[in-house]
């Protein structure tokens, strides 16, 4: 790969923030291994071999009929049954853990949330749900979300603050003035509202805090782009004919990108931080959906069951302040000053 | 001669990303009571350096490494506590700053700032006064309460200078004290610190890259090259028979005249009535009372096809908005004829064929290039817009052919412009004004942010392209040296009204208007 010197200088600098850089290789590590909650934690088989063929019930459904079974709904591989009738003509390999986020385990002795036992490891929530199974997922779609949102945030945020630093005049006032009383909106009882009648799914969810966090880059690039207009090789290449956009587009947006790639892991923890406690408030995900905040609230509500608030709090704690190193890190990377 | 400082093997090392930079070495010198003595270098020669740590304000560290002795007071100020120097640092040696905008603090007075340096606390406002006086600030009592911003940059540098002598230092050391203003300034300020070194029997440091300076005021000078003293002596002997090659270079940097005329009579480029206004501020929304400041007041000029046309005057004149506004660049009202076209009326779409026809060098080659494109991309962009019927090959054919014309190579293309010198900077800004083969190029400032002998490269390269390829140029400068040198037509400018136009000759050999006649005066001192 040709690197150019500068960014050459801008990983090692990354690189030398042990602190940071381990944190970006052990959240990458947690956000693949996520990626592949299916396989880990699932009530399903991986594969299964009936009759001399493979088959993926991760990935495709398998009426119990097909087995020889009653039912023509889905399988329920739980069910000795079914899997005795498996057995009988093939084999299959469940994953590491046997639950799904939603699978109640019907089998506990003790009234749930149960304590943690070799069948559920991080003992089970008020419903019977694994703990573990749960805490897989939920990683998941908060990362997901914090993703999404960071990235279509950083999108409109540069697109608006690129237009109103480079325009100046009339637009940056006028945008300045709606940002101010837009960025006044109360987000939580517009979402109260909102929620009291459609049920907020993930994507609704995501569109309303998207409608509030993209400010929180604008007015960075405004004021990078602001800068930026008046140096010299941004007017050099007016003077050449360059179009505006192409100006804001090859010259400019690369000073601002220091500044958004710098805030960009910040944002990211914080929208993750932001829907953990719309979850824990009940606002959230709809309900079912495995999340950090949801599993806050059990805790709460469950002190005598210590494993559900300890759990998710751990998983928390962890996964924000992986993000608040990686973005330190990622600061360090982009300073001119450092001297490495 | 009794010796105030005397300075024996001085050798400042700088590491830096594991790389070690010898930035002075081995320096001896010392200055005389009550003489002024001068260090001159180019930029990176090691001048300022040697000056910090002649006061200690550089700190020894672990990328910092300083050996050596100098002697003042009988004490090596290399070995002395920070106690002790506190004590030497403002009193026995003072120093002054080449940029008097930031070297105030813009939240204190004037009267706290150089109270803040006297050490004896009664009758401090008497002295103050006195201070003031001095330094050649009229209306000093007023002048107390007031704070940085109410005061001009010659101003600023007065209040530095009376800081500076407040307690009788006996050595006084001035890093290019005059290079951040206007000629006319410079020369003020020059004599005020002439006249207090002879006042007070302090001796001058003076550190400048100017060699006109040096000559003026110097007794013996210094010459550094590279963190190297390669010659010093007393200041005439020292300009009549350089001995180090480099000196004679540094001597010789003024830029070669025009030795070409410019033929062809034909006007390229005029301007009718050109007005330019910067609204200054509309602080409420709703009752807008805008008031402007006039930059540029009915100005005309005249553009022949081939020649230069140097437009003179001190900062705030009105120069560079005359250009951005040829460019198009500001708005403007008045008429501006290129060619039989009013551009002028012409919208930015409309505008853009035009382009190509006048292109704009501007003076810091650190900021007019783009620091995340490489070479190539940066002289190829005007290709792009303009010329969008080449081929790949084509472009890099012709970027390669202008790369060379301006003296670079077709190895660097692949560059970026952090690893090139000022100068070659400024070469790559002249490739990317010249791909377009425009006919008018202005330039502003392009030689003000270089070292000397850079300057008379660059400055040779413009007239030897302006030959080849029938250039015409505005060349917009501060230095007459330089537009002397290049210039058909002169206009001198002030306040954004035209104080004198005419030829070269005419202006600088029989000025009409004092104001010309004290810019001369102070340029060629």
């Amino acid at each position: 790969m040709n690197l150019s010197p500068l960014s050459k200088r801008r990983i090692e600098n990354f690189r030398s923030n042990k602190r940071g850089f381990y944190s970006s290789m052990i959240f990458i590590f947690l956000f693949i291994v996520t990626l592949f909650a299916e396989f880990i934690a699932n009530d399903k088989p991986i594969f299964l071999v009936f009759d001399n063929k493979f088959y993926f019930p991760v990935i495709e459904k398998i009426p119990e009929t097909f087995f020889g079974g009653e039912f023509e709904t889905e399988s329920d591989y739980k069910d000795p049954f079914v899997r005795k009738l498996i057995n009988n003509n093939g084999f299959f390999v469940m994953p590491l853990i046997e639950y799904s986020y939603d699978t109640i385990n019907y089998d506990l002795r003790v009234p749930s949330p149960s304590s943690p036992t070799f069948e559920n490891l991080l003992g089970t929530d008020d419903q019977g749900r694994d703990v573990l199974a749960r805490l897989i997922y939920g990683f998941r779609i908060s990362v997901f979300f914090g993703l999404i949102l960071t990235f279509l945030s950083s999108f409109i945020g540069i697109i608006i603050g690129g237009l109103q630093g480079f325009y100046g005049g009339v637009v940056d006032l006028y945008g300045q003035r709606f940002i101010e009383i837009w960025s006044g909106l109360p987000v939580l009882y517009l979402l109260i509202i909102i929620s009291s009648f459609i049920e907020p799914s993930f994507w609704v969810l995501l569109f309303i805090m998207l409608l509030f966090s993209w400010m929180s880059l604008e007015g960075v690039v405004r004021a990078e782009f602001l800068r930026a207009r008046n140096f010299e090789y941004v007017k050099a290449a007016k003077a050449l004919g360059v179009g505006n956009i192409q100006i804001m587009y090859r010259h400019i947006l690369p000073n601002a990108m220091v500044a958004t790639l710098t805030l960009m892991p910040f944002i990211l923890s914080g929208s993750i931080a932001t829907l953990t406690s719309l979850d824990f408030l009940g606002f959230g995900l709809p309900p079912g959906s495995p999340s950090l905040g949801e599993m806050v609230s059990q805790g709460k509500a469950n002190l005598q069951a210590p494993w559900l608030g300890i759990s998710a709090f751990i998983t928390l704690s962890l996964q924000l302040s992986l993000l608040v190193f990686v973005g330190e890190a990622v600061r360090d990377a982009f300073d001119p000053r450092k001297v490495s | 001669m009794k010796r105030v400082i005397e300075v024996k093997d001085l050798t400042v090392t700088f590491s830096q990303n594991k790389e070690l930079i010898n930035a002075v070495k081995k320096s001896n010198f010392f200055i005389n009571e009550g003489e002024c003595f001068s260090i001159v270098g180019e930029s990176g020669s090691g001048k300022s350096v040697t000056a910090m740590s002649m006061m200690r304000l550089l700190k020894e560290n672990s990328r910092t490494e300083i050996s050596g002795f100098i002697k003042f007071d009988n004490k090596n100020i290399l070995n002395l506590s920070e106690k002790d120097l506190a004590i030497i640092r403002g009193k026995s040696i003072s120093m002054i700053f080449q940029e008097p905008m930031t070297s105030l603090n813009p939240l204190h007075t004037i009267k706290k700032q150089i109270g803040e340096c006297l050490f004896s606390l009664d009758k401090k406002e008497d002295r103050i006064l006195e201070l003031l006086s001095e330094v050649g600030i009229e209306n000093a009592e007023e002048r107390l309460n007031h704070f940085p911003h109410q005061l001009s940059g010659g101003q600023k540098q007065r209040v530095m200078i009376a800081m500076a002598i407040a307690n009788n230092p006996k050595l006084l050391i001035a890093d290019e004290p005059t290079t951040a203003l206007d000629v006319t300034i410079q020369k003020q300020i020059l004599d005020l610190l002439d006249k207090l070194r002879k006042k007070f029997q302090m001796s001058l440091l003076l550190i400048t890259h100017d060699l006109s300076i040096v000559k003026k005021i110097s007794d013996r000078v210094c010459v550094m090259k590279d963190g190297q003293i390669v010659e010093q002596g007393e200041t005439k002997t020292l300009f009549k028979k350089p001995k180090h090659p480099y000196t004679l270079k540094l001597i010789n940097s003024n830029p070669n005249e025009k030795k070409f005329k410019s033929k062809g009579s034909k006007i390229i480029l005029k301007t009718n009535n050109l007005n330019i206004h910067y609204q200054l501020n509309s602080n409420s929304f709703f009752n807008r009372k805008n008031k402007f400041f006039h930059a540029v007041k009915n100005l005309n000029i005249k553009l022949k096809k081939g020649s230069t046309l140097g437009v003179v005057g001190e900062s705030g004149s009105g120069k560079s908005s005359l250009a951005l506004a040829i460019l198009k660049l500001i708005k403007s009202q008045g008429d501006i004829f290129y060619k039989n076209n009013n551009i002028s009326e012409l919208n930015d779409a409309s505008f853009r064929k035009f382009r190509k026809n006048i292109q704009i060098i501007f003076q810091d080659p650190f900021a007019s290039l783009s620091p995340r494109l490489t070479i190539e991309r940066i002289v190829g962009e005007g290709l792009e817009i303009h010329r969008k019927d080449l081929k790949k090959n084509e472009v890099k054919d012709l970027i390669l052919q202008i790369i060379e014309k301006v003296g670079l190579e077709g190895s660097m293309l692949n560059r970026y412009p952090h690893e090139f010198s000022g100068g070659q900077r400024q070469r790559i800004a002249i490739a990317r004004a010249l791909i377009l083969r425009p006919e008018i190029i202005i330039l502003d400032e392009p030689t003000s942010a270089l070292d000397m002998t850079v300057q008379k490269q660059i400055v040779d390269l413009l007239l030897q392209l302006q030959k080849d390829l029938t250039l015409t140029y505005i060349f917009i400068s501060h230095d007459l040296k330089i537009i002397k040198a290049l210039s058909d037509e002169i206009v001198v400018m002030r306040y954004g009204e035209i104080v004198e136009e005419g030829s070269v000759k005419e202006v600088f050999l029989k000025p009409k208007k004092n104001y010309t006649k004290k810019l001369i005066q102070s340029a060629f001192i």
